[in-house]
């Protein structure tokens, strides 16, 4: 009796103690990104700048991250990291045997994209396929070459996934006889299905072929591509950054989450539109945020006459009644530049806040001339004041056309917790974009969820739908493209392939004008709802985790 | 196999696999010869980052001639969208204004 007494008294001390223990949470992944940067050549920074995007994804999962040109690998650093990435970008340039070696036997999490793995795969010594259980076969690209009198030959260009075709972008230039394009794969085949499979497929329509596109062998991982050149909101990058979860063993739960942001509101903004679009938002209990221009300038006063035109946030009377309105509706603020314009030039358009850009000289490509940090704080800090000494307080901090320099992007965490836009990434602080071994490359990147450190040190909240847009270039010619709701709802059904994926997007009340006659209002409402339908639940920037 | 003889074999295997990844790292092979290039190959420019159509879409100006002598302290959720009508008083409410909702906040401050 004594006996089943202390039997029943460890059993319920033992339940106890698991109780009172809490779970441990995942300690985030330690990660080693290895790049092809072959010197002297033209694209020696290429792969760079694809381990930064990688980079970038990375950090949605709190990794550590080490970039390193593999031909800078020593031997055994792989069993330092849970998962290595190597990108080969580069035709043929052979990592070195060290790291050869230790792909060849190693148990950890390796995921090999592309080029090179020839140089394992076809070298005996590695014995490859019975490791692995498949082969490589070789490179495919274009069915045939591209003229003028037959553009489209093809290529494998429809990634499968989730059940939704992710087409590779394509368009060729038949004055410059130039595919800009990225349309090489590496072909792999399964030898051995109890080692190997296959786990997503990409097709060549012309030809009818299917190959492997993700390969997996336990914790060897090949993508046949580098799904990091001309991305878009459709495009088979997104299947790497759902994929990134199984690579990385990190179970994020399946949510989807939206976000809606209207852009570009500044003192020229029509109460009328802000009020129409807050009442049906409120009305559906649907938080949103207002991209804030603070302090409007016309520094050549392109709309007023030649005279230039300042108006700061505490003159902007129609811009503050619109606030007002909005915030005790569910409305947050998130501060878009400090003036969405740069000095008295055109950058490139006309001066005016909301036209031009500010941390960038995208007529000369490249950084201000006052580019630095203090040039930069300086500016955040006096839009921050602005805003506060009128009451109002941003959440977030979003770059003037997504676009700022590496110096500005660095900057913005040390004004802002948290960003709110796609950002364009460097390979060097002042990059040299001049054709030539070893140019600079800059690359801009969406991200369909958040990331809580890019290679800026930013915390980003995605926007990765874009905006609707009306062709209403007999009004303004700079505004001579359609993208539809339709357009941003299909985007929103790619997102969903992302297990966390958002549907994010802004909004420019000025389609709301009757003077431009767009239907506006009722394309916002038509995606608005879809984007309800297709199961994301609406959420303030604020309350982002 | 006997078990007798298992953790030998054991032992055997885990001395010499690293001993085999040393004289795989160590060891210089022939190169070997990469797979050729697809046809089109020296044709291809590749760019990293956003598609054209996708960068296009960040770069646009967001204003128009309409904007142009803008009264911006004339509400015209008020007076209507006569921008440049000086004379224009107010005209009641605006065809789609729809009437304040009274939120439980105060208005303005965060």
């Amino acid at each position: 009796m004594q006996k089943l007494f202390r039997s029943i008294l460890a059993c319920l001390a033992g339940a106890l103690f698991l109780l009172a223990v809490p779970v441990q949470a995942q300690t985030p992944p330690r990660t080693l990104v290895l790049y092809d940067a072959p010197p002297g050549t033209e694209y020696e920074k290429l792969g760079m700048s694809y381990a930064i995007m990688l980079r970038n994804l990375l950090g949605h999962f709190d990794a550590q991250v080490e970039l390193m040109p593999v031909q800078q690998y020593t031997a055994g650093k792989i069993n330092s990291y849970d998962a290595t990435f190597y990108l080969g970008a580069y035709y043929n340039n052979a990592p070195p045997a060290a790291f050869l070696a230790d792909a060849a036997v190693t148990q950890k999490t390796l995921v090999w994209f592309k080029h090179n793995l020839w140089h394992l795969a076809w070298e005996p010594a590695y014995n490859f396929a019975q490791t692995r259980g498949f082969g490589f076969s070789g490179l495919r690209g274009m069915n045939a070459v591209p003229t003028a009198g037959n553009p489209t030959p093809g290529f494998f260009d429809t990634i499968q996934y989730k059940n939704k075709p992710f087409v590779k972008y394509y368009a060729y230039d038949s004055a410059n006889n130039q595919i800009n394009a990225d349309p090489e794969i590496g072909v792999t085949a399964i030898t051995d299905p109890a080692k190997a499979g296959t786990l997503v497929t990409v097709s060549n329509p012309k030809s009818g072929e299917t190959a492997p596109y993700v390969v997996r062998s336990g914790k060897f991982w090949y993508v046949a591509d580098l799904p990091f050149s001309y991305i878009g909101p459709r495009d088979r990058y997104l299947v790497l950054t759902d994929l990134l979860h199984d690579m990385l063993a990190v179970p994020h739960a399946e949510s989807h989450k939206a976000m809606v942001r209207l852009e570009d509101v500044s003192a020229l903004v029509s109460v009328q539109a802000m009020k129409r679009l807050t009442d049906y938002l409120y009305g559906k209990r649907i938080p949103f945020s207002i991209a804030v221009i603070p302090h409007y300038v016309d520094s050549l006063g392109a709309y007023n006459g030649g005279v230039p035109q300042t108006v700061p946030l505490s003159q902007a009377a129609n811009l503050k009644k619109a606030l007002n309105y909005a915030l005790p509706r569910g409305a947050e603020i998130v501060m878009h530049g400090y003036t969405h314009q740069y000095a008295a030039m055109k950058n490139p358009h006309t001066g005016v806040s909301g036209d031009d850009y500010e941390f960038w000289n995208i007529v000369k490509n490249a950084p201000v001339d006052e580019d630095s940090t203090a040039w930069v704080t300086g500016r955040l800090n006096a839009g921050l004041n602005e805003l506060r000494s009128n009451g109002y307080n941003p959440v977030a901090w979003e770059a003037p056309h997504y676009h700022a320099s590496a110096l500005a992007s660095k900057a913005a965490p040390l004004a802002f917790a948290t960003t709110y836009q796609r950002v364009v990434y460097f390979t060097a602080d002042k990059p040299n974009f001049a054709a030539g071994p070893g140019k600079d490359f800059a690359v801009g990147q969406i991200f369909p969820y958040v990331i809580r450190k890019d290679y800026y040190g930013q915390r980003i909240l995605p926007e990765n739908l874009g905006n609707i847009e009306y062709d209403i270039s007999t009004v303004d010619p700079t505004s001579n493209i359609n993208y539809t709701w339709q357009d941003l709802y299909t985007n929103a059904q790619y997102a969903l392939t992302v297990r966390d994926g958002f549907a994010s997007f802004f909004f420019h009340p000025f389609w709301l004008e009757p003077s431009l006659n767009t239907p506006g209002f009722a394309d916002f409402k038509k995606l608005v709802e879809g984007i309800s339908q297709l199961g994301f639940t609406w959420v303030a920037p604020s309350a982002v985790q | 196999m006997h078990s007798s003889n298992f953790p030998r074999r054991l032992c055997r295997a885990a001395c010499f696999a690293p001993v085999l990844a040393a004289l795989l790292s160590a060891q210089a092979f022939a190169a070997v010869a990469p797979p050729p290039l697809p046809p089109g190959s020296n044709l291809v420019k590749i760019e990293g980052g956003l598609d054209r159509a996708e960068r296009k879409r960040q770069v646009r100006a967001h204003h128009h001639k309409l904007h142009h002598r803008k009264d911006m302290t004339r509400d015209d959720s008020v007076y209507g969208d006569h921008e440049h009508d000086d004379d224009a008083g107010p005209k009641g409410k605006d065809k789609g204004q729809e009437k304040d909702k009274d939120p439980k906040t105060p208005k303005g401050k965060k």
